[in-house]
């Protein structure tokens, strides 16, 4: 390095010293704010009350436990299968990505960019089965609605594990 | 004789391009007058000296030669590249030309490309050296890529990362980033992140990829570590109970930090805060940059040397820019679940292994051969009142169409964005052009589809079993939502 590009390397750290004295030196501000809603996850049974694809229900279900935004791994999907029944009900939304091929087809604007033969639906979301899901917690107008993130069958049945 | 033999060489060119000399019919569109300034609105981003675009279209000197061609390519609105679905969302970004402007380029060229009278337009200030600034300023910051890096004339060099020491400690607060190639032609794009190395290793020389070349600043074992501290360390770790409610918040704020600098990503420049929004950058919880390296031969010896460039925020900062990962996957008709947690010891033993990486989509199957229609759809969560400003898709060249789609809190389902023909070369960040108000509890989701048969023109081959990983070989699912808490204030857009 010559003494000239020495010099200015020299006259550029010294004037970037207390630039980045002002934007680096400070707490951080943008940590994330108490939630508004929670993500929860709870077991209960698939219930269809009228015969749309949009009106889907969880009925006996458990007390809804806190959780994250994350895939279910294997050791909290068979925890789920320990404790099946409880006295709680949500209604359940986002539920397009849940339900059958035909469910989904028929279900708001999919048909729009979705045909039969590239379709991604579980079908986890059929009346009468057990199911762990998770998703957000909305309560207002009097009902407790689950937005979905995740659905997992558990049983055919209700009521089982 | 000089002139004349230079005017009669400028006659052949244009006779060979197949143009009239520039002389204005009645009517026809003028460089001066129109079509000048959309060429700098919609293509001047790229088609400026030291950009990733091949040729300048400042000028009226620099565009002429190139008449036809930019009529071809505007009629065919092959240019200026976008992808999105114009029936779905309204983008601050969309280049696209209008019926009107592609018709008054292709009048212009028709008419013999005239210069006209008057003055030409006036270019946007440009900062030097590459960066895209909107108002032409130099970054207050600037990171340079330790080495430069030689590109081979011809083959495929993989998908490589490499580390430096983040050069600061605490919170820098930035208005804008923007990470510059160095090389635009050799440079298919560049991600940078922040991570801290796994306890018992250092940065030092070793290969920059299996088999390739030998360089420092890749993360190997540290002889000089203290096995007693790292012992007590492994066996804090195992003594670990249960992860708490604040463990794991602050293990998510980690992973949203990780996203550092943001890309390089061909036909986007500096990623610019809205007025009184700001990004922070984690020195505080990270240690390290990694530059995960994506370099494309060029016929010729090549040589790259990126840099990050940071402006400070220096107006007063009422909103921070976070990022929504989409983390909930279902694919193939699937919901996808998570093998069992690993013991302290497996965590250890992975880490030994496994080079420190962005470590993506590891649930998702391989795309087996010829499969056309392979379907991942991924699913992220506002807990709180948020504004959606930018949604990003990156995938590799089995990546076929993306579509955005919010769920409201009542089951309400609106389209946000359709990308129906991903192009591997043309990785847009979609910014709304009027950010969109989502209420505490709605979920975004990306339904997304990947071509590994035949018909999909950029695949390299339809008969390999395609698997997950930054390299170009494999593919990505990697969708994600830019946005800022919503305070209600009138400002928050």
């Amino acid at each position: 390095m010559t003494t000239r590009s020495l010099l200015v390397a020299a006259l550029a750290a010294a004037t970037l010293v207390p630039q980045l004295a002002t934007a680096a030196g400070q707490r951080p501000s943008a940590a994330r704010p108490e939630p508004q809603v929670e993500v929860v996850q709870t077991v209960g049974c698939v219930e269809q009350r009228i015969s749309d694809e949009t009106t889907w229900w969880l009925t006996s279900a458990v007390e809804p436990t806190s959780t994250r935004p994350r895939v279910f791994n294997e050791v909290e999907v068979e925890e789920a299968r320990e404790n099946t029944s409880g006295d709680h009900e949500f209604q359940l939304v986002g539920v397009a990505d849940f339900l059958t091929a035909e469910g989904l087809l028929r279900f708001g604007q999919r048909a729009i960019f979705t045909n039969p033969e590239q379709i991604n639906a579980t079908g986890e979301l059929r009346a009468g089965r057990t199911v762990l899901v998770k998703g957000l917690l909305i309560e207002a107008d009097g009902l407790s609605r689950i937005n979905l993130l995740s659905v997992v069958g558990l049983a055919d049945t209700c009521g089982q594990g | 004789m000089k002139r004349t033999i230079a005017v009669a060489a400028g006659l052949v060119a244009a006779a060979a391009l197949g143009i009239a000399p520039a002389q204005a019919a009645e009517g026809t569109p003028t460089f001066n007058d129109e079509v000048g300034q959309i060429l700098l609105d919609n293509c001047a981003s790229c088609h400026r000296p030291n950009q990733v675009a091949p040729m300048s279209l400042l000028s009226y000197r620099d565009a002429r030669p190139w008449a036809r061609a930019i009529k071809s390519k505007v009629v065919s609105r092959e240019m200026p590249p976008w992808f999105a679905d114009p029936q779905f969302g309204k983008f601050s970004n969309d280049p696209s030309l209008s019926e009107e402007e592609i018709a008054a380029i292709a009048a212009w060229v028709d008419g013999g490309a005239p210069e006209g009278d008057g003055l030409a337009p006036e270019p946007p200030r440009f900062a030097e050296a590459g960066w895209s600034h909107p108002e032409g300023l130099d970054p207050d910051y600037v990171i340079e890529f330790p080495i430069e890096w030689h590109v081979d004339p011809d083959g495929e060099t993989p998908n490589f990362n490499l580390f430096q020491p983040l050069p600061f400690d605490d919170v820098m607060r930035v208005s804008a980033t923007q990470v510059r190639p160095g090389n635009y032609a050799a440079t298919h794009h560049i991600t940078t992140g922040l991570v801290n190395l796994p306890p018992g290793t250092k940065l030092g020389r070793g290969p920059a990829f299996p088999g390739g070349p030998m360089i420092d600043y890749v993360p190997i074992a540290d002889p000089d570590a203290d096995p007693e501290a790292l012992a007590e360390a492994e066996e804090a770790e195992e003594q670990q109970e249960e992860p708490t409610a604040e463990d794991r918040a602050a293990a998510e704020e980690r992973a949203r930090a990780r996203v550092g600098f943001g890309p390089y990503i061909p036909g986007v420049g500096a990623d610019v805060a809205k007025p009184g929004q700001a990004r922070e950058i984690r020195g505080d919880l990270f240690d390290y940059i990694v530059w995960n390296m994506h370099y494309q031969a060029t016929g010729q010896p090549e040589t790259a040397r990126p840099a990050i460039g940071a402006w400070f925020a220096k107006e007063e900062v009422t909103q921070y820019q976070r990022t929504l990962s989409l983390d909930e996957i279902t694919s193939e008709n699937e919901q996808l679940i998570a093998p069992p947690p690993l013991s302290p010891e497996e965590r250890r033993a992975a880490a030994r292994l496994r080079r420190v990486a962005q470590g993506l989509n590891p649930l998702l199957a391989p795309i087996p051969p010829q499969d056309g229609n392979w379907t991942v759809t991924g699913i992220g969560a506002f807990q709180n009142d948020s504004i959606i400003q930018s949604l990003f898709v990156h995938a590799h060249l089995r990546g076929k169409d993306f579509t955005y789609v919010l769920t409201y809190p009542d089951g309400r389902e609106e389209i946000l964005m359709r990308v129906p023909n991903y192009d591997f070369d043309w990785q847009y960040e979609y910014y709304l052009a009027e950010p969109l108000r989502v209420p505490a509890g709605s979920t975004l989701k990306t339904v997304a589809r990947y071509d590994n048969s035949r018909a999909n023109r950029h695949n390299p081959a339809p008969n390999k079993e395609v698997y997950w990983s930054e390299q170009s070989w494999d593919d990505m699912f990697l969708t994600s939502a830019n946005y800022v808490i919503d305070t209600g204030e009138a400002n928050d857009n």
